[in-house]
């Protein structure tokens, strides 16, 4: 008895010693900061996935890479040693914090922020949490709940969120922005070769967009307004097109363009440019000069009922409804010398073109 | 009397209505009067003829004999009848009663002719109902599906990357997907008489069938793995936008039924069906990534 006794009475000490220290250092791992940094390939490619946590991402002037999680070991896959040349692709990982295993792909849980070479490539993906990139080549960047912000990317960015917004500034190359509830907020985009798009499309997010200098334009919502400031390309091909949504054009007032609206007899085309009508056209294909509705003048304004007609600055466009149900028509215009192609299709939304 | 007589007292001056002192009244004025006099003579002249086309008739004695030889045996043939059956015997009285709804009594008569309306009118609409339903227009695809599940076809990829390419703004460019061939016989699905008008809704344009595949399958693959179920958060947005893509599909749908030569309204219809395709494909994805 003596025995077992002044066996068990030590080994029960060391277990609740054991337990006490485990629980001291979670403590701690939950508020330290894990810090590591490996070199890199100028144009790296660095891709970071975890379930839940914020991320932070910067460009700077190191080929290096660091990367900072608030208490949990990061992985770097593809990291190399010696003398053997700079990694081009890292795939970092949360590792559990004590151990050495390696979580599976996408399921860590960190705060984590990275600092990498200017000219990198970064992939960045989170469930629950905020992503933001800034200061490097190339960005795609997914969540489903939370917020995106990019900027000053230069060659191609490609944001998606579902629940959360996006704002995207100082941005070059191609960019494609998606946002399912949330908006997307866009300024100062500019082209780096002449193929780059821009695309941005929500369903319920209202999309807002200042100073975009792509060519090739197209935007996209269901239930989103649409509202556009900014200078036209010349040669530009414009794309909108909405469900419910307005669409509003703020363009300087010497813009030439050529617009070719789609709208629903209930909704009407606002113009503060003196349009040149080429042609109005409702449902079945017909002529649609000759099936023009009649389009009523506010006070004071001049009717102008030959074809192409001119119309006056402020003209409301209305298009009479001829049954209960939604017709459909279409509107071809031209504003100077029709440089920009605008083609705007709103199903029950408004189209505003507004002088800036 | 010096006032002219109209023809309705004249007419009773001759069918001897008038009272005496009235009659001798019109007498008098017909000695004095040469135009009531000329009246008179026309009126008696076409009474006269008149009676002397109807006097075969006016002499028949009222009621005719004929008449009354029919009316006499027909009281002696109700009390025939009822005489017999008190005294046939019981297996013959459904024939009697069955011959009896052939004699076209006059209050019989009534209830007859509203019995034929009603068939008539019954028909009619039997056959204009089998008609209709069955027959499409040109180019349409009539259907009927259930569990939002179309049959067989080619369905159109779905773009894994939403709106990336999608040139979907460019409405004079989206062109619906070619419908396929459908090699699995469609099985019709019987339709009670409540559910013509849900029939009509489903009746479907060309191209929606791809579509309609493609959201079931991407559907399907969202409601996979129900031990996993779909995060609040997620499923709060999905279904959030879900409901407003279904509602601008529905008005986008109704306009392009409503306009079927309208290439516009078919071009909102698919580009409403696209933006389902990207939420829901944005969505699978969205649960591929929380099982990993």
């Amino acid at each position: 008895m003596k025995f077992k006794a002044l066996i068990s009475i030590p080994l029960l000490f060391g277990l609740a010693t054991a337990a006490l220290a485990g629980e001291d250092d979670r403590k701690n791992s939950s508020t330290q900061q894990v810090e590591r940094t490996v070199s890199a390939d100028p144009s790296v490619m660095v891709s970071l996935c975890v379930m839940s946590g914020s991320i932070n991402v910067s460009g700077w002037d190191r080929n290096e890479v660091f990367a900072r999680s608030d208490g949990q070991q990061i992985d770097f896959k593809g990291e190399t040693t010696g003398e053997k040349p700079a990694p081009k692709r890292l795939e970092l990982s949360i590792i559990e914090a004590h151990g050495s295993k390696v979580r599976p792909s996408c399921q860590g849980y960190s705060d984590v922020e990275l600092k990498v070479p200017q000219g990198a490539t970064v992939q960045i993906q989170t469930r629950d949490g905020s992503i933001s990139i800034a200061g490097v080549a190339a960005a795609y960047a997914g969540t489903q709940n939370g917020d995106i912000t990019v900027q000053q990317v230069g060659i191609w960015v490609e944001a998606a969120t579902i629940g959360g917004s996006i704002v995207a500034r100082d941005l070059g190359g191609r960019i494609t922005l998606t946002s399912i509830g949330g908006g997307i907020e866009a300024i100062n985009l500019r082209p780096v070769s002449s193929g780059d798009a821009f695309d941005a499309a929500s369903v319920s997010g209202d999309i807002n967009l200042v100073q975009v200098g792509h060519s090739q334009f197209n935007v996209k919502s269901v239930s989103g307004n649409v509202n556009v400031k900014g200078p036209l390309v010349r040669g530009g091909r414009y794309g909108f097109l909405t469900m419910s949504g307005d669409v509003t054009l703020s363009l300087p007032a010497d813009s030439s363009f050529e617009l070719s609206a789609k709208v629903s007899n209930k909704d009407v085309v606002v113009s503060d440019f003196p349009l040149q009508v080429l042609a109005e056209g409702g449902s079945g294909g017909s002529s649609a000069v000759a099936t023009a509705p009649k389009s009523p003048e506010p006070p004071g304004t001049p009717s102008t009922k030959v074809a192409p007609r001119k119309v006056k600055p402020g003209v409301v466009v209305k298009l009479e409804p001829r049954t209960t149900i939604i017709i459909l028509r279409r509107i071809n215009a031209v504003h100077g010398a029709g440089e920009a192609n605008i083609s705007v299709a709103s199903f029950s939304g408004k189209v505003l073109l507004k002088k800036k | 009397m010096r006032e002219c007589l109209d023809e309705g007292v004249l007419q009773s001056y001759f069918d001897e209505e008038l009272s005496t002192e009235l009659r001798k009244d019109v007498a008098s004025h017909l000695t004095q009067c040469s135009k009531c006099a000329a009246a008179a003579t026309e009126l008696e002249s076409e009474n006269l003829m008149l009676a002397s086309a109807l006097a075969p008739e006016f002499d028949l004695p009222v009621p005719t004999e004929r008449l009354r030889q029919r009316v006499d045996a027909a009281i002696a043939g109700v009390e025939l009848v009822g005489s017999t059956a008190r005294q046939s015997a019981p297996s013959r009285s459904w024939i009697e009663a069955f011959a009896a709804l052939f004699k076209f009594a006059p209050q019989r008569a009534f209830g007859y002719a509203g019995l034929a309306a009603v068939l008539a009118f019954a028909s009619i609409f039997a056959i204009v109902k089998l008609r209709n339903p069955e027959v499409s227009a040109p180019g349409e695809i009539v259907e009927t599906f259930a569990n939002n599940r179309p049959p067989e076809e080619t369905p159109i990829e779905a773009s894994p990357s939403g709106p990336r390419g999608d040139d979907s703004t460019k409405a004079s460019d989206t062109q619906p997907p070619e419908p396929q061939p459908t090699h699995r016989p469609v099985q019709p699905v019987k339709r009670r008489s409540g559910q013509s008008a849900v029939a009509r809704e489903v009746r479907l344009l060309p191209g929606e069938r791809s579509y309609l595949k493609t959201i079931a399958a991407l559907d399907e693959s969202i409601k996979a793995n129900p031990d996993s179920p779909m995060r609040p958060a997620l499923q709060a947005e999905y279904e959030r936008n879900l409901a407003l893509v279904d509602r601008a599909l529905a008005a986008a749908r109704t306009a392009a039924k409503g306009n079927p030569n309208d290439p516009v309204a078919a071009e909102f219809m698919f580009a409403a069906y696209q933006s389902k395709v990207d939420l829901l494909n944005t969505v699978a994805d969205a649960r591929m990534y929380n099982r990993r």
